[in-house]
């Protein structure tokens, strides 16, 4: 299975997956972490090590660990990255997490590689960034005419 | 030049709150452990919005080249994981008329300022120091709140520690 770790500012990470929970039922190896004001960088990356070993443990993340962070350049997407270097894991970090982005990564982890589904669930976070009244809008002139 | 002690080093509140809206073009971190991690100087000079240069500095290094920039001004910012950076820089001559505590998360804490700033009690003892070589010590986490001086707060809180 490939675990799923997502790492944010404040409890934006707990809540995100509480969302998609609500959407995809209950999880295995979907694990939220959150950067707490008093949380230095230090303390975030073992945090993150800590999630990481768990998940590595009992062999339960045997094909990998997608992390997906909020913002590129800020203490959670650095103390992810400093995974990279501290396992020899296969992990895979995607900032700029989003609902559209994480329930992918969910859908999709059984039946791809990693390598896969952090490209899928890139390109489908990407994909849920639309300007919704221009869409509409369009959809109405086209009708009309 | 801007000055701040903060142990997240360049992190979302630097790069969002400082970098981008004062325009910042050149950021110098002063680490003594850092330029060895196989990661973090590729990362932290890719998180900067193009165009800003970012160098790794040792304190040696950082106290030799800083002693003409701190004159000079420009829209230099100066990062430093602990007060004790900042200290051995005062020590070596380099005149900081400001020094900005931004972020300090002690794991065994005797004191919180703010959720950002809690303090052991070598980090107190560190600031207190670089307050009494004339120092003025600022507690801001953003550019957009006001700063707090800390003089008032290290004066009253010495019993804590």
């Amino acid at each position: 299975m490939i675990g799923i770790i997502v790492v944010t500012h404040l409890e934006i990470a707990t809540r995100m997956i509480e969302a998609a929970e609500r959407m995809f039922g209950k999880q295995d190896k979907l694990l939220g972490l959150d950067l707490k004001s008093d949380d230095s960088l230090q303390s975030m990356t073992q945090k993150i090590a800590g999630a990481v070993t768990d998940c590595i443990h009992n062999d339960e993340c045997r094909d990998g660990i997608l992390i997906l962070t909020d913002l590129f350049g800020s203490t959670p997407t650095n103390a992810s990255l400093a995974q990279i270097a501290a396992t020899r894991r296969p992990i895979e970090v995607l900032t700029g997490v989003n609902l559209p982005m994480l329930a992918s990564a969910i859908n999709n982890r059984s039946r791809l590689t990693l390598a896969e589904l952090s490209a899928k669930a890139l390109y489908d976070g990407q994909k849920g960034i639309r300007d919704a009244k221009s869409i509409l809008m369009s959809r109405v002139v086209a009708q009309k005419s | 030049m801007l000055f701040r002690i903060d142990d997240r080093l360049l992190h979302g509140q630097v790069i969002e709150g400082w970098i981008k809206p004062l325009g910042i073009r050149r950021v110098v971190i002063i680490s003594e452990t850092l330029s060895k991690d196989p990661v973090q100087p590729e990362l932290m000079r890719m998180v900067v919005p193009d165009g800003t240069e970012v160098h790794l500095l040792d304190v040696a290094q950082a106290c030799e080249r800083l002693k003409e920039q701190a004159a000079s001004g420009g829209k230099t910012l100066v990062l430093a994981p602990s007060p004790s950076e900042a200290l051995e820089l005062v020590r070596a001559g380099v005149r900081l008329e400001i020094v900005n505590v931004g972020g300090l998360h002690a794991q065994n804490a005797a004191a919180q300022i703010s959720p950002s700033l809690s303090l052991g009690a070598s980090d107190w003892k560190t600031l207190k120091k670089i307050l009494e070589a004339g120092v003025r010590l600022e507690a801001q986490p953003i550019p957009t709140e006001p700063p707090m001086d800390l003089s008032d707060w290290l004066a009253k809180s010495g019993t804590l520690f």
